[in-house]
């Protein structure tokens, strides 16, 4: 890449902030030798590189700047500044509506400056022409809007210095009534937290962000998934810290990744002082929201007796409410207007409204569960990722808590339609934070090994002499993989289940005639999930130099089907950056006993490798017995996430996989002949 | 299928039977024109309840034309829901209208809720304005809105009542033309469309068969005439989804247009009009066209301008009327098929190359009854010619492809020609003939040989393979890979090159692979199609046991492959077996040679026509099942 030395060079020379460009406009210096001046925005532009330099992109981000000003009330006003360069006419596609979101009842932002920088001079672009909109929405509908500028035609080379202030908290949501400052109070207040992502779609060149905190306010700050520039100052008034970087790979796409917070460099900072008092906070704004209702204790009544657990256990008689809370609550967000985004709805509101999101599924639970004499309190997590210590708000997902002792036991309403778990296993291993009067620390959820989450295979069926195959399929599922059969159920319209199941075996023979489809209901609860197929393939082996020659079936199924077997039937990349992120781990444990027609015999019975990995295992074995043939495949997925170390493992049981789906198999006479 | 949906069929049973107890005194529509228990009773002796997620037990809509000139939509839908499939369907809609044209009013958002015999309403927070994801970064067209209407109250089973008006506030359209099809893909008991017009203004009205006459109405009051249409029981949309089934079933086609001549000059008034290159757009043009030495070469270059220059907004542009001048689609880096089109149009005249607007059929077949109507001319897209060559310009992709076998088989209309849309015939049928002749080479362990590939018409790939660069040579690899994996194209050469019709030669190579554990190495044959469209692929679905839509091809097609194989030394292991399957579709057959040290094998697959009826695809799905059998494909050596 050509001139990135001296791009650090001039960088290195700002210390902090913008006060360094406004020095650039002071009267002229004469400077030592070797020196250079503040770089300006053309500067920077014009040392930026081209499009060869950056052969992947369209543009890049040249500087990515913000300086946070949190004042006593945890009010935060973030002035930014960033500076685009387009590379080729791509980025002059993407760079030609400039978007910002926001949430109007929790924060502000105005577009400040706007300039091209075309051959060294700046075009401004007239910000009066932002246009303030409702935003897209879909499953969350909060009222959230968009500020869009059309740029003016931008050409090959251009720099795009954007300077914005963005006020207000990422969801708090007071009275509008309020005065404007008063609406952008976050809900702990006086309090901040902020989850800095050093990455982005595109390569930066630099990035800063910087932090300016009332001298009173202390901070828990971590730089996580890497390193960073750091520094701490502070003035009469302040704190002031500062976090920056150079020359940032964009984000890199993999198949089945962990979420970007897992992966790339970030600051997490926080000045709450610990998750217990972020658990008494959370517990005290929504202890008031789960009062009952004579028609919810009435309902409740219902579920219990219906399920047969009236005069139950508290386990028991959660474990129907969950179950009636998941089915009956769609995931559909309608606005409370005051505390949206961290309030969790009253009970009764989504009791007739009958949708909310996670927060408010997990309060109609909580309210339930409550009403039925059940200690319970609301509790956060992070759905598939991380959440790190340092006391931030990392959660993305309301779930509910039952009182057990001394431990909480964990429900997921918002996870577990058509799930006969009461917290998902596409969960595992995450953190979660009950809300508590007491204040609870930060736990997280046990590992789950894959035995507790099989997809069983049974199959049952005859060879003709033709090759023709019929037989009956069982596929039994738990945990994660109960989920997977039931959602192949419950998504599917009525009338299409046969048409399905044929889909799913088309794989294994295109001539497929599904005879029947049984399978217990998607939403009874009262066992494992489970689905029968009889089918007959006609000529699925192929006659063959005398014999009869078929691949083992059910190979072909699972690894054209991510709902039954996830890794096998992604494609992998040769190489991996990133951790895998498959969100369950599984066993697959298949066995299919095939009759043979009389008087022949699996004269090639053939057995795939073991490949034991870390993370993975795969072993297939084919058997000849007395006028059958057995094939029995096992596979493991040990771990939900997969360091990019073990990468090379899980591929070679996945390989092994495959081959195993192309090996042969062999029916001869008794004699060698067919 | 057993059981595990009987606790629905109970439900249902409760449902009938709590609001057949109440059906003259509740529940009735918001209007109170309907009485729901007798539609759900009417349900239930239609049609088989218990196998269908939804049945629509209304589903009306009026369109009113005004006399000065705006237009006034109205739908009213009320759904017995009764999975959880039909809840993601029904619950939550989402409505489209012009913000800045016209106006949105909902009269009804509610459920019936069998489990508290209740109406439960909407809220103020249940109507929620959002901008079009597709156009989040449009400004141009951001005056589309999508109003969520959210649904409360929702308990299986239950019945979704839905009604709301969409009207122009202001006249901004030059005509307005539609089609309505009485069958949904739910079971419906009644459908109800009415057309209104200004007494006098003469719309134009086609009725499908078994569609029962309109009731005509005159209502001196308001000015307009109404023509009104009710049917049902109706039975869902054949399955699968088609884009020719509209033709299948019941339908009204209508238009205030007097004629595909009124229709399209307006239009070609509109399009010429926007269709101008400024200075900018003609200084980009000169740079983009410097070095190119002929006319497709041009023409490839200019399309290549607009997709480099502009993203493709994926939003039906038939919300906007008027198309926005070429400078401002080029200025703004975005537009939608029309707008890129237009874009399109005025650089490819500037470049001095003829342009002609086309509308193309959605499917396959022809969509003309009669009616001046867009509503089944679904793709827009330019007819390019100069002095050396004729092509077409695709404004959803941006490219330029020479020849017209992108048309084959499906209805086209030139707006401004006066005529109505015909179906682009093909010649006679349209052919693929793959030869390859590939000898085995054990160092370094490759088939190399020589190949021909014959096709006309609808299999043709002219367009593709035109061009300066490696066109040719890709696509020949792309259409020997899809036979046989792996195979490259070394060299090719042409001995007949036109827009109908290739005729090539090539060299080419495959590697033989690993041997499988019985020591064996295999050779399996693919599709050469698969990468023209794939004319005989998924979208056939051939695992599928029935059907209910008919099948449309783009052609009558032929294609066939011979694959000689001189394998010296190699004993051969397997073979495909000589075989004929013929029927009423078509042929497909395998016939094989052997000669010393080498064996030919000619597969072919015949269909006879076009057009196949639902009922007729048992013997389709038999050619096509028996083309694709593995026993047909496979070779192997020792």
């Amino acid at each position: 890449m050509s001139g990135l030395g001296s791009r650090h060079v001039l960088a290195l020379v700002l210390t902090a902030g913008l006060g360094a460009l406004a020095m650039a406009q002071g009267p002229e210096v004469q400077l030592p030798p070797g020196d250079s001046p503040p770089p300006t925005a053309a500067d920077r532009v014009a040392a930026a590189g081209e499009s060869d330099d950056y052969p992947d992109y369209g543009h890049v981000v040249v500087l990515d700047r913000a300086v946070n000003h949190v004042d006593e009330k945890g009010v935060s006003r973030v002035e930014s500044e960033v500076l685009y360069k387009t590379l080729t006419e791509e980025g002059c596609r993407a760079l030609s509506v400039l978007q910002w979101g926001y949430e109007p009842q929790s924060s502000a932002v105005e577009v400040e400056d706007v300039t091209v920088i075309r051959d060294g001079k700046t075009i401004p672009v007239p910000v009066e022409a932002v246009l303030d909109l409702p935003a897209a929405q879909d499953m969350i509908y909060w009222g959230n809007r968009t500020k869009l500028l059309q740029m003016p035609r931008l050409e090959v080379g251009d720099g795009i210095d954007v300077r914005s202030t963005r006020r207000g908290y990422s969801y708090a949501l007071l009275d509008q009534t309020q005065s404007d400052d008063e609406r952008f109070i976050p809900p702990m207040p006086g309090e901040y937290f902020d989850i800095v992502l050093f990455s982005g779609p595109v390569p930066i060149l630099e990035k800063r962000y910087e932090l300016r905190l009332p001298a009173a306010k202390q901070l828990h700050s971590q730089v996580y998934n890497g390193a960073l520039y750091a520094s701490t100052s502070f003035t009469e008034d302040e704190n002031v810290y500062a976090w920056w970087a150079f020359d940032l790979e964009a984000e890199r796409h993999e198949e089945r990744q962990a979420e970007a917070s897992d992966r790339v460099t970030k600051v997490v900072l926080a000045t709450v002082e610990s998750w217990e008092a972020k658990s008494r906070w959370f517990f005290s704004v929504n202890d008031g929201q789960f009062g009952s209702s004579p028609e919810i204790d009435r309902k409740v009544v219902d579920i219990l007796a219906a399920a047969g657990v009236a005069d139950g256990d508290d386990a028991a008689k959660a474990e129907a409410l969950v179950h009636w809370v998941a089915q009956n609550i769609r995931y559909s967000g309608q606005t409370m207007g005051k505390g949206e985004g961290f309030t969790l709805h009253p009970g009764t509101m989504i009791f007739e409204q009958r949708s909310g999101v996670c927060k408010d599924i997990a309060g109609m639970l909580v309210t339930m569960m409550r009403a039925a004499g059940i200690a319970t309190n609301p509790a956060m997590t992070m759905a598939g990722s991380r959440i790190e210590e340092v006391p931030a708000d990392q959660f993305n997902h309301c779930v509910v808590a039952r009182e057990a002792g001394d431990e909480w036991v964990m429900y997921d309403p918002t996870w577990v339609p058509f799930n006969n778990d009461i917290w998902s296993k596409l969960e595992t291993e995450q953190h979660y934070l009950v809300g508590s009067a007491e204040g609870e620390p930060l736990r997280r959820i046990a590992y789950s090994p894959p035995m507790e989450s099989p997809l069983r295979i049974r199959h049952q069926a005859t060879l003709g002499v033709d090759g023709s195959l019929e037989g009956t399929i069982r596929f039994e599922g738990r945990g994660a993989m109960d989920s997977r059969l039931r959602r192949i159920v419950a998504s599917t319209p009525i009338r299409e289940i046969d048409e399905r199941l044929g889909t799913m075996l088309a794989s294994m023979c295109e001539r497929v005639e599904v005879q029947s489809v049984r399978h217990r209901a998607a939403d009874d609860f009262s066992g494992d999930m489970w689905i029968e197929v009889a089918y007959r393939a006609p000529q699925l082996a192929l006659a063959v130099d005398g014999g009869l020659e078929l691949h083992p079936p059910m190979m072909a199924v699972l690894l054209s089907d991510g709902l039954l077997f996830r890794a096998g039937a992604t494609k992998w990349d040769e190489e991996r950056t990133s951790d895998v992120f498959l969100y369950y781990t599984q066993l697959l444990d298949v066995e299919e006993t095939i009759r043979l027609p009389a008087g022949r015999a699996a004269t090639v019975v053939p057995a795939s490798d073991e490949v034991d990995e870390t993370y993975a295992y795969f072993k297939g074995q084919a058997e000849a017995a007395a006028g059958r043939l057995i094939i029995r495949t096992r596979a493991e997925v040990r771990r939900r996430q997969i360091p990019p170390e073990g990468y090379a493992g899980l591929r070679k049981a996945v390989e092994e996989a495959r081959s195993w789906g192309r090996a042969v198999i062999r029916v001869e006479g008794e004699g060698g002949e067919g | 299928m057993s059981a595990p949906r009987a606790t629905y069929g109970a439900l249902l049973l409760l449902t009938v039977l709590a609001l057949a107890g109440t059906a003259a005194a509740e529940p009735v529509s918001y209007d109170g024109a309907h009485d729901i228990g007798a539609l759900l009773a009417a349900a239930d002796a239609a049609f088989e309840v218990e196998q269908s997620d939804e049945v629509l037990l209304l589903d009306r809509a009026s369109e009113t034309w005004t006399a000065d000139g705006r237009r006034i939509s109205s739908v009213h839908r009320i759904v017995l829901v009764r999975t959880h499939p039909a809840i993601n369907h029904h619950a939550d809609l989402r409505v489209a209208f012009d913000a800045e044209h016209q106006s949105l009013t909902v009269h009804t958002l509610r459920t019936w809720r069998l489990s508290d015999r209740r109406w439960i309403s909407g809220g103020p927070t249940a109507r929620v304005e959002t901008l079009p994801f597709a156009l989040e970064r449009a400004v141009d067209y951001t005056n589309m809105r999508e109003m969520m209407l959210l649904r409360d109250g929702v308990e299986l089973p239950c019945v979704l009542e839905t009604a709301y008006t969409i009207e122009d506030t202001v006249p901004y359209r030059h005509g307005l033309d539609g089609l309505w099809t009485f069958a949904r893909e739910a079971p419906c008991v009644q459908a109800r469309f009415s057309l209104a017009t200004p007494i006098g203004s003469e719309p134009v009205i086609v009725a499908s068969p078994r569609v029962p006459a309109a009731v005509v109405e005159v209502d001196p009051a308001t000015g307009l005439e109404t023509h009104s249409f009710v049917m049902g029981p109706l039975d869902r949309l054949p399955e699968p989804p088609t884009a020719e089934r509209v033709a299948q079933v019941p339908h009204v086609a209508w238009s205030t247009w007097a004629s595909w001549q009124a229709l399209g000059s307006a239009w070609v008034e509109r399009f010429d009009r926007a269709a101008v290159a400024d200075e900018v757009l003609l200084a980009r043009l000169t740079e983009r066209l410097e070095g190119a030495h002929t006319g497709a070469e041009r023409a490839r270059r200019v399309a290549a301008l607009v997709a480099d220059t502009t993203r493709a907004v994926d939003y039906d542009d038939s919300w906007w009327p008027e198309p926005r001048p070429a400078a401002r689609t080029f200025a703004t880096g975005y537009g939608h098929r029309l707008d890129r089109t237009v874009l399109a149009g005025a650089l490819f005249r500037a470049a001095g190359m003829g342009v002609t607007p086309i509308f193309v059929g959605q499917g396959f077949g022809g969509v003309d009854e009669g009616v001046p109507s867009v509503a089944r001319l679904g793709r827009l897209a330019l007819e390019v010619s100069g002095t050396e060559f004729d092509g077409h310009f695709d404004a959803e992709s941006g490219s330029f492809a020479k020849g017209n076998g992108l048309l084959c088989g499906r209805a086209v209309w030139r707006p401004g020609t006066g005529d109505p849309p015909r179906v682009e015939t093909c010649v006679v049928a349209s052919h693929l003939k793959l030869y390859l002749a590939l000898e085995f080479r054990p160092e370094p362990g490759l088939w190399q040989g020589t190949g021909v590939l014959k096709a006309t018409d609808g299999l043709c790939p002219f367009g593709r393979m035109a061009g300066l660069e490696d066109e040719a040579v890709q696509l020949l690899g792309e259409v020997a890979g899809g036979l046989l994996e792996g195979a490259k194209v070394t060299g090719w050469n042409p001995e007949v090159f036109q827009g109908n019709t290739v005729v090539v030669g090539f060299a080419l190579e495959i590697p033989v692979g690993e041997r499988d554990a019985l020591g064996r190495l295999r050779l399996e044959l693919g599709d050469p199609t698969t990468v023209l469209g794939d004319p005989l692929g998924h979208g056939l679905e051939p695992s599928r046991p029935t059907r209910t839509s008919a099948v449309h091809l783009l052609d009558a097609l032929d294609i066939g492959v011979e694959l000689k194989l001189v394998h010296g030394d190699l004993e051969v292991v397997y073979l495909p077996a000589a075989s004929a399957v013929k029927n009423t579709a078509g042929a497909m057959t395998v016939e094989v040679e052997r000669g010393e040290g080498e064996v030919t094998l000619k597969r072919s697959l015949r269909l006879d026509r076009a057009h196949f009826a639902a009922e007729e695809w048992p013997d389709l799905r038999a050619l096509l099942l028996a083309d694709r059998h593995e026993n047909a494909r496979l070779v192997l050596f020792r």
